[in-house]
């Protein structure tokens, strides 16, 4: 972490709980703030997704960083769901910024399980 | 993973011509092949559905065979050396700037500057740079080998004169490092003497390559590339009498290389390096390489400059007549893998035409091909707001570099990539694939998302002819002149003069233009003129993933100036009624009718749709108003008639301000808070009897199949295709001046 970065409030839920309401879309300044320190850093070990099957499945990888070496799949995190992945990798990135482990109130599925997300709805 | 690969020698054909497939098999498995005509490409279930057609009578089967690329640049001098002018020694001295002076080449044994070598004994000298060890040169005997280095490391991007001499009297061999300008603190000069008892063990097959050395793999696989720029090398026999003198600055438009010696040891380039580059003696005053050559003497070589994989043919076929024009494909298929090698019939001439002609934007295909910027660059989550979901092409990309990367990368060196062909593999232009790109849902971006349009074309019964923008670039007007309308795709960003012109004359002579996507007619390209499939951009001014060196905005393919047309003087505003204002990426919106709407000059736009919502729905982020937008504005060229019809809003803070419309940064440009960032559907009538309409949209097509193509985006598109293809001239309106609101 550089001097002066800015960092996230690990008290402050509302930006995880609008995150899992919503992953892909119009966020609130509090979130876009939580987004922006997330996504920031370097390339090497940063989380990627790997599609196993068109629009069925998909796998958590990490990008090398290193020019040639192609991104890995992280062994047994497989999504049937896009934003399940989104929301994965979304918590995987807050606790490993806060040190901090989100309440049980964030467990669970994303989705109920009948809902389907791989179409235009998304 | 990826096991089949392949690439056409053609991208356009038509009846009569043979287009032959050349084909890697990583595996050596056989393969089964067939043509078959692309209709939709998107594999989303919430679609309409995939859909290919087999040819009947094409089938091969085929024992595959894998097939190597062999990236990296050089120049290759054809004629032999006079090798008895060098018995007593030699000198050679050249310019390099080099670019990744901390390496020592792809496999540690140097970067070569200048070899002259036996390609199979090795036997010869070679002049290079290797890491700490800065310059070198050694002298390979049939027997040891003499290396004699500079012990001092160049600076990266400066600019040294390296001189080296052998006396074979002496015995020795001589290296001189030396920066043209020295940094204070910095020992990057020196001057080297070693003992050599070892003579060159050349032969006369020995040949000269430039940034490169010859290799015993093959008369055209060369290694230790160079990675840089490199001037005015020449080579010199012990008295000092000239043997080879290269000047770059000759020919710098093609890819012949001229020899000023006695010897006329003339060579040409391999896998086209860059040309056009500033020399040490550029002093800022020129911009155009045609005003002072001299002064533009550098070529920068890459280890990963890639133009023409040069695999052989697999099989080739003969098309035949009476196909419909389309969008085409060889389809591979093995036990472990598919593949699909995309090309375009054009009706046959003499067989009548279509009154709607699709413009498949091949230049634009060419410039985002086998694109890495979500691999190599951390911009790209930001860009789209969510995580980049990679399928096994990407990955495969990632690894094999070899196969070369779009005209958004970066070189190995950090360089920008100018340069593109498809006479590689571009695996991110096939049906089936999916892009990070393309927003959430379908995820389609450049050719399978055009595939939603001929999709489209194909569900409204239109009768339509496809050509590509080779096809445009190559034969101008004349590619449409038959076609009452014209239809632009879904992003066709890329586009040179002559299309530009083509799309002007088509509309002085009463032509129609419907344009169905969005950010089009935005960065000028220049076709090679000789080489069909070779394209060079110089992204300068502005830039996007890089941008061009001072002093080398001007193209080498024929010298245009390069950039953005916008800042060239010929801003798509003119053509298309509007130009590119912002983009996102994520999810995509929707438009509103805006008063225009309802001028009775649109009414037959309109006809059948209701409410004042067009396209909140879609297979493209969810909406028809999205990934990247265009608006009118009446100062950088759209018509005074132009009807502003629908406005997009609700986009989220991830849409943002092209760099081009973005003079200076201040708070609050994100699209939900500001309301710069809007698309806006346009029609206006030319004073031919033509008319243009454009969506401004790139997510625009991902709409149209909805709700079993019953909707408002797929109805306005084919009342005004309609329209369009019907003789009856438009009429401009009594007065086109009008308050100007846009």
């Amino acid at each position: 972490m550089r001097a002066n970065a800015p960092r996230i409030d690990p008290a402050d839920l509302d930006p995880v709980r609008e995150f899992r309401a919503c992953p892909i879309g119009l966020h609130s300044p509090a979130l876009e703030a939580v987004l922006n320190i997330l996504r920031a850093g370097t390339m090497g070990g940063k989380y990627c997704i790997i599609c196993l099957e068109p629009h069925r499945k998909w796998a958590l990888g990490r990008l090398s960083g290193i020019r040639g070496v192609p991104p890995d799949v992280v062994p047994g995190v497989e999504y049937d769901d896009l934003e399940e992945a989104e929301w994965d990798v979304f918590r995987r990135r807050w606790e490993a910024e806060t040190g901090t482990r989100l309440p049980p109130e964030f467990d669970g599925p994303l989705h109920a399980p009948s809902t389907n997300t791989a179409g235009e709805s998304r | 993973m990826k096991t089949l690969l392949g690439y056409a020698d053609q991208i356009s054909v038509t009846a009569g011509d043979e287009i032959a497939f050349r084909v890697s098999s990583e595996t050596a498995e056989t393969y089964d092949a067939t043509i078959v005509r692309i209709v939709n490409g998107d594999l989303n279930p919430a679609g309409s559905g995939y859909r290919e057609e087999d040819v009947p009578g094409t089938a091969w089967h085929i024992q595959g065979r894998p097939q190597k690329i062999h990236a990296g640049s050089c120049i290759v001098v054809d004629t032999a050396v006079p090798l008895e002018r060098l018995a007593a020694g030699w000198r050679v001295t050249l310019l390099a700037r080099p670019t990744l002076p901390d390496s020592s080449g792809q496999d540690g044994t140097g970067q070569v500057m200048f070899s002259l070598r036996d390609r199979v004994s090795g036997g010869g000298m070679e002049i290079g740079i290797k890491g700490e060890e800065g310059a070198y040169v050694t002298v390979q005997g049939s027997q040891a080998r003499v290396t004699c280095a500079a012990g001092v490391p160049m600076r990266r991007h400066e600019w040294y004169r390296v001189r080296v001499a052998f006396d074979a009297a002496k015995g020795e061999l001589t290296l001189s490092q030396a920066a043209l300008e020295s940094c204070a603190g910095i020992a990057d000069s020196a001057d080297v003497t070693v003992a050599c008892a070892v003579e060159p063990a050349w032969t006369s097959a020995a040949r000269i390559i430039i940034a490169a050395r010859a290799t015993a793999e093959g008369e055209n696989i060369f290694g230790g590339f160079y990675n840089g720029k490199l001037e005015a090398p020449c080579l010199l026999d012990h008295a000092g009498a000239v043997i080879g003198q290269w000047d770059f600055s000759i020919g710098i438009d093609g890819q012949d290389i001229c020899d000023q010696g006695p010897f006329h040891l003339h060579g040409h380039t391999w896998q086209m390096p860059g040309r056009a580059m500033t020399g040490h003696n550029w002093n800022g005053s020129i911009r155009a390489w045609q005003d002072a050559p001299e002064q533009y003497g550098a070529i920068h070589f890459h280890e990963d400059d890639i133009i023409d994989a040069g695999w052989a043919t697999d099989f080739a076929w003969q098309v035949p007549s009476g196909l419909k024009s389309g969008l085409y494909a060889a389809r591979l298929r093995s036990a472990t893998d598919e593949d699909y090698i995309p090309f375009v019939i054009r009706r046959a001439a003499g067989t009548g035409h279509a009154p709607l002609v699709f413009v498949l934007p091949t230049a634009s295909y060419l410039a985002y091909a086998n694109e890495h910027l979500a691999i190599d660059a951390a911009l790209a989550e930001r860009v789209h707001d969510h995580v980049p979901v990679f399928g096994a092409s990407d990955v495969f990309l990632a690894e094999r570099r070899e196969f070369g990367a779009s005209l958004y990368d970066r070189h190995s060196d950090g360089s920008g990539i100018m340069i593109s062909s498809r006479l590689r593999p571009v695996l991110n232009m096939r049906p089936k694939y999916q892009s990070w790109l393309g927003g959430t849902g379908s995820g389609l971006w450049q050719m399978n998302a055009d595939t939603h349009i001929i999709d489209w074309l194909e569900h409204e019964g239109f009768d339509y002819d496809i050509i590509t923008d080779e096809d445009l670039d190559r034969e101008g007007v004349k590619a449409l002149s038959p076609y009452r309308c014209v239809m632009l795709a879904s992003h066709p960003e890329y586009v040179s003069t002559r299309m530009l012109d083509a799309l002007a004359a088509h509309r002085a002579d009463g032509g129609r233009l419907v344009s169905l996507g969005g950010n089009a007619l935005y960065w000028r390209v220049v076709y090679h003129p000789t080489m069909p499939g070779v394209m060079e951009l110089r992204r300068c001014e502005v830039g996007n993933g890089w941008i061009t060196d001072p002093g080398e905005s001007c193209h080498a393919f024929g010298g245009e100036y390069g950039g953005l047309w916008e800042r060239i003087g010929r801003p798509p505003h003119e053509t298309l009624g509007s130009g590119f204002i912002g983009q996102g990426f994520d999810k995509c919106t929707y438009f509103r009718r805006q008063a225009d709407s309802y001028n009775p000059r649109a009414a037959f736009i309109f006809d059948g749709i209701e409410g004042d919502i067009i396209g909140d729905f879609g297979l493209i982020g969810g909406g028809a108003a999205g990934i990247e937008l265009d608006r009118a504005n009446s100062a950088k060229g759209t018509p005074l008639n132009t009807l502003v019809l629908a406005r997009s809003e609700g986009h989220t803070n991830t849409y943002l301000p092209s760099t081009c419309a973005l003079l200076i940064n201040y708070a609050g440009q994100g699209a939900a808070q500001s309301d710069l960032v809007r698309a806006e559907i346009v029609f206006f009538e030319t004073a031919e009897g033509g008319a243009v309409f454009s969506t401004g949209s790139i997510a625009w097509s991902g709409s149209l199949s909805h709700a079993d193509y019953d909707n408002s985006v797929s109805r306005m598109t084919g009342n005004v295709v309609r329209r369009f293809i019907d003789p009856a001239p438009f009429e401009l309106p009594a007065s086109a001046a009008r308050p100007v609101s846009f």
